[in-house]
């Protein structure tokens, strides 16, 4: 046995979770022993927990005015984007007709069309929607779209060759296999919705999470600051194991 | 049973031939193998006659009836499988009775029969992603059974298979085609297969694609792949077919 393994075996008596709250105990207590050793240079975790719940109010509105627009955006993007990924593997002229917007509009960085959008529609909730559609529709439209090409050929002809109806090869087949697709998407649309809306929120927003970390950063306010930032990661974490349970529920084919 | 005529097959206007002026006829509980170089066109002859793909001239016919799109009577077992990974084994089973309209509790009932044929009990709620490929087989062909088919339509069903799943596969087929008294065209690259199997050999030659030369199979069915191995016939007809095959290739 070589020592590496060794080690393993070792720490594979030790439960990951007894490891897992060992090593975050160990980043804090390290951190606030030298954060209150240099208090100009960094704030320090009890700091951080102070004022978080000082502004427990602020940070909270800024919270949900962000998420309306992530939840908007994001639920446009979810059923635009299976709609547009299914015509697309579906409709040989809607795949032609669309396939150069989405490559182009694919591969731009989203940010350069911040100053676009406004000219156009402003600075308001529905710019900070338009930012979290473009951030999130396209992971939607190509990993649909994927999924439902790839059933298309042999899966399909097995249910023709049963004689499957349309509407059959569609229930059987087509939703069935798009399923994973979708999820891939969704996985990933949801935190480039989130992300759209915190940078229109950072360049053009005068209001939401985005806006309130630039505020607390203007006042070199860093105790400030952490809080919302380590919430706004807790809170992606759990948006997408949410949404791996359902995958989970609602496909259990995969393994 | 069934008779293909006068087909002939292009992809596209300019395309090359690919099965040109093809005759085949296959009798009530006949077993016909096709035989063929790798793109003769087998599988284009298969999915023909299935109704998968339109002839370019020619028509096909099922007990004196034209035939030209997918059917009650006829089932098709695919070289790949085509289960639906989404469905469990049972579910695979009843899916062609489901699309042809089948309630929902005979076709569970028709499913678990055939199930039970193909010795796939205990597996009913496993994925595909679950079970062996010799397994996805077996469900694959209780399918295309469980829908009674006259004509079962078999595309290298074994091709995909380790040797010994393959024999294994090749018995269970050859007792279940005698005791259902079916009607098969059956594709494969194997000529000890289309041996152990068929009432009749069909080799095909490539370019454009066309029958080249038929051989009924002197072997009383049922058989089993080691009875038909030790008689001397089999030799003697595997090497004939074998050299029609090489001439076929070096003619061109
Ligand atoms: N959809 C298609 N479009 C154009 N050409 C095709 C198409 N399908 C098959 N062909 C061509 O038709 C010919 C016959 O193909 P087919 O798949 O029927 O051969 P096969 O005898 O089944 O070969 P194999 O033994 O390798 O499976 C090949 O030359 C192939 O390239
Ligand atoms: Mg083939």
């Amino acid at each position: 046995m070589t020592t590496l393994s060794a080690e393993y075996a070792l720490l594979g008596r030790i439960p990951p979770r007894v490891v897992r709250i060992a090593s975050v105990v160990l980043v804090l207590v390290t951190w606030e022993v030298a954060g209150r050793a240099a208090p100009r240079w960094a704030s320090y975790p009890w700091e951080i927990g102070a004022a978080f719940v000082d502004n427990a109010d602020r940070i909270a509105e800024a919270f949900v005015e962000t998420f309306k627009a992530v939840g908007v955006g994001y639920a446009l993007s979810v059923v635009g984007g299976v709609l547009i990924g299914f015509g697309m593997a579906r409709i040989r002229v809607v795949k032609v007709a669309l396939d150069p917007y989405v490559a182009v509009l694919y591969s731009t960085p989203r940010i350069t069309l911040i100053p676009l959008a406004i000219l156009l529609i402003g600075i308001g909730f529905n710019l900070r929607v338009l930012m979290s559609v473009l951030a999130s529709i396209f992971p939607m439209i190509i990993n649909t779209y994927a999924a439902v090409d790839s059933v298309s050929g042999e899966l399909e002809e097995t249910a023709r060759s049963f004689t499957a109806s349309r509407w059959s090869i569609t229930r059987t087949v087509l939703i069935p296999g798009a399923i994973p697709g979708i999820f891939v998407g969704m996985r990933v649309g949801i935190i480039r919705a989130l992300v759209g809306v915190i940078v229109a929120e950072m360049t053009a927003g005068a209001a939401g999470v985005g806006a309130l970390l630039l505020v607390f950063g203007r006042f070199f306010q860093s105790e400030k600051l952490f809080g919302p930032v380590l919430l706004l990661g807790l809170v992606s974490i759990l948006l997408t194991r949410g949404l791996s349970y359902l995958e989970r529920k609602l496909a259990p084919w995969q393994d | 049973m069934l008779r293909v005529a006068s087909v002939d097959k292009r992809f596209s206007a300019e395309g090359p031939l690919v099965l040109d002026d093809l005759d085949l006829s296959v009798g009530q509980g006949e077993f016909v193998s096709l035989l063929g170089p790798s793109g003769c066109g087998k599988t284009t002859l298969l999915k023909i006659v299935a109704g998968l793909l339109p002839p370019t001239a020619g028509k096909v016919f099922l007990e004196g009836k034209e035939s030209s799109e997918p059917s009650r009577d006829k089932a098709m077992v695919f070289q790949h499988f085509n289960l639906l990974p989404w469905r469990t084994t049972i579910n695979n089973v009843a899916y062609g009775l489901e699309v042809q309209g089948v309630a929902k509790a005979e076709r569970l009932e028709k499913a678990a029969q055939f199930l039970q044929l193909l010795d796939l009990e205990g597996y009913e709620n496993h994925y595909p992603s679950q079970i062996s490929g010799g397994m996805k087989q077996r469900v694959g062909l209780a399918r295309a059974l469980a829908t009674e088919p006259r004509l079962m339509l078999m595309d290298e069903p074994f091709g995909a298979l380790d040797a010994l799943t393959r024999e294994y596969l090749q018995d269970e087929l050859a007792k279940i085609a005698a005791s259902q008294n079916l009607t098969v065209l059956f594709v494969t690259h194997s000529i000890d297969e289309a041996i152990y199997l068929s009432d009749r050999i069909v080799v095909m030659g490539n370019n454009p694609g066309r029958i080249l030369l038929e051989y009924p199979v002197p072997f009383e069915r049922p058989r089993t792949t080691t009875v038909v191995r030790a008689d001397p016939r089999f030799a003697e007809l595997r090497n004939q077919v074998w050299l029609l095959l090489e001439e076929e290739k070096a003619g061109r």
